[in-house]
């Protein structure tokens, strides 16, 4: 193989061709759902979800006020105070795998141990909870990821200048690393605004804005869902979910810009 | 400074409480996937269920044979890594040695915003355009839709390829760039360079990418579930409609009680002891591979 120049032109033209259709694929899908979208992006549809993103956001608020100290301090934990030991590579494995579970059975999971067991209602509460325990890994890893790349000499100077592990963990560390948390900040608010299969069994469903976290609600994603398998839910019929599709992907899109802006300014002050 | 330790002491305990309560979060799931899915795999038999061919959970005599949907899961999981495979290869090769850098920045921003779109749009985005499309040239005559395996494959292919670039292209990035040298030193042009020497030094990374893509495949529920059809079928024709085990559990819990339930969170059970294997051998690859690329 690759021994002639017609092979070695062949695999480079195929190269770029992957590449090509790559791009073009997403290009498709994302003009797609915006010149579809777009003459139903109107005062109507704003009205109609005006409760699917306010319902969102608080799910957004409350899974992230429980996963944010969770992650942060864990990764904390995996960083500075152990070794590696043997119960640390089980806790690591333990916290790899719950990133590579499926959604569907953080679903299954919060069915049965949020409503029937705790006997929970179904409701903005419980969907939150079982996001915090979806996005909880991705803010570990986030954070552990930029503890990592702290200069090895800032601590050791912290704790030869007579500094306690604590002081150094809130002086040295956690300042630093503050960009890798809102990274996994801004990734877990994408993960939880586009979640359907996790919280579907477990958030009930409404069309009201609601008034307290324990009341049922529709999240964009999961009203999303619900009008495109039965068109009929909406006034507007499948209008309304090219709609909230649209809504849906310029959150995506700013999020991740967001990402950039982020790791562009910390770059900078971290010269 | 008596404080002062007290609040040492606090927070190192809160540290701790936190990494015991994170890595337990697991162990909670399993307990309750089982718990809730023994029942019908002690009443119904673990043989008769992972290998029965009917699934008629609401009939007067139920029966839950899950081999229909395993195969289902495993065939598209298969086809779809048959397709974002070589294209996620290729274009990782391309981007990391072949466009300058500003190219390969702008490109990777794209893959990102794929694989942060929710699979419901994605999902959403088959069923108007690849599905549309099969009903209009294959299906209008025989009267059924186009939601079929083919569409299926299709989205899942979608939802892995971010998976294996980003990962494929961390791999590639950290082969040592002595081989590179090396080879080119011994007059090796730059494609043979990539495809002899950098694919293989990366080996390990690249494997981790399929591994960690079948795994976000074989769990994807939503996109499937708008596009595969939803009937439980297995068939060689690919434009036949199909039902994947996640499909199966998110399509039937909103109405299923009892042993029907039960049943469902049993084929949860089968699809976390797939990806539990996934992940078993993923940490196998990268322990083997550990010293490949330093």
């Amino acid at each position: 193989m690759l021994n002639h120049p017609w092979q070695v032109k062949l695999i480079k033209i195929l190269t770029y061709l992957a590449t090509i259709l790559l791009v073009l694929l997403v290009f498709w899908m994302v003009s797609f759902i915006i010149i579809q979208g777009i003459s139903y992006l109107n005062m109507t549809l704003l009205k109609e979800s005006s409760s699917l993103i306010i319902t969102t956001l608080m799910v957004v608020f409350l899974a992230l006020l429980i996963a944010l100290p969770l992650g942060i301090f864990s990764a904390i934990y995996l960083q500075v105070y152990t070794n590696n030991g043997k119960l640390v590579k089980m806790m690591r494995f333990s916290i790899d795998s719950l990133n590579g579970v499926p959604s569907i059975i953080f679903g299954l999971f919060a069915l049965s141990f949020f409503i029937y067991y705790l006997g929970l209602n179904r409701s903005i509460f419980s969907a939150s909870l079982i996001m915090s325990i979806v996005v909880l890994p991705l803010i570990i890893k986030n954070t552990e990821e930029a503890i990592k790349t702290i200069d090895i000499a800032q601590i050791q100077g912290s704790l030869a200048l007579g500094a306690s592990r604590f002081t150094t963990i809130n002086r040295v560390i956690i300042p630093y690393c503050i960009d890798g948390i809102i990274n996994g900040v801004i990734l877990a608010i994408g993960k939880i605004v586009g979640e359907t299969a996790a919280i579907m069994f477990v958030i009930g469903s409404a069309s009201s804005i609601p008034k307290s976290f324990f009341e049922p609600g529709s999240t964009l994603a999961t009203k999303l869902y619900l009008i495109i398998q039965e068109p009929t839910y909406s006034s507007n019929g499948i209008g309304s979910a090219y709609g909230i599709a649209l809504i849906l992907l310029l959150i995506v899109v700013l999020l991740n810009l967001l990402v950039k802006l982020v790791n562009h300014i910390f770059m900078k002050r971290r010269g | 400074m008596k404080k002062y330790l007290n609040k040492q002491l606090f927070f190192e305990t809160l540290y701790k409480l936190s990494i015991i309560f994170a890595s337990l979060l697991l162990l909670l799931i399993i307990i309750f996937i089982f718990f809730e899915g023994v029942p019908a795999l002690k009443e119904y038999g673990v043989f008769k269920m992972l290998f029965n061919m009917s699934w008629q959970p609401t009939a007067h005599e139920p029966s839950f044979g899950l081999s229909k949907m395993i195969l289902a899961t495993i065939i598209s999981t298969l086809l779809s890594l048959l397709i974002a495979i070589p294209i996620g290869l290729l274009s990782s090769v391309c981007l990391v040695r072949l466009v300058s850098r500003k190219i390969k920045n702008i490109i990777m921003f794209i893959v990102e915003i794929l694989a942060g779109i929710p699979s419901v749009i994605v999902g959403f985005f088959v069923l108007k355009t690849i599905v549309a499309f099969l009903y209009q040239h294959f299906y209008m005559n025989i009267g059924v839709s186009g939601n079929s395996m083919l569409a299926a494959v299709f989205v899942l292919a979608l939802m892995a390829l971010p998976t294996i670039i980003t990962i494929t292209v961390k791999a590639l990035e950290a082969v040592n760039p002595m081989y590179t040298e090396a080879s080119l030193g011994l007059g090796a042009n730059k494609i043979q360079t990539i495809y002899k020497v950098e694919l293989k030094a990366a080996k390990s990374g690249i494997m981790a990418a399929i591994v960690l893509g079948a795994g976000r495949v074989i769990g994807e529920t939503m996109a499937v579930m708008l596009v595969s059809g939803n009937a439980i079928n297995i068939s060689s024709n690919l434009l036949l409609p199909t039902r994947t085990l996640t499909a199966n559990i998110a399509t039937e819990m909103s109405y299923a009680s009892g042993l029907h339930q039960s049943a469902l969170y049993a084929s949860g059970i089968v699809l976390f002891i797939m990806i539990m294997l996934i992940n078993i051998t993923l940490l196998i690859i990268l322990n083997k591979g550990g010293g490949d690329n330093a």
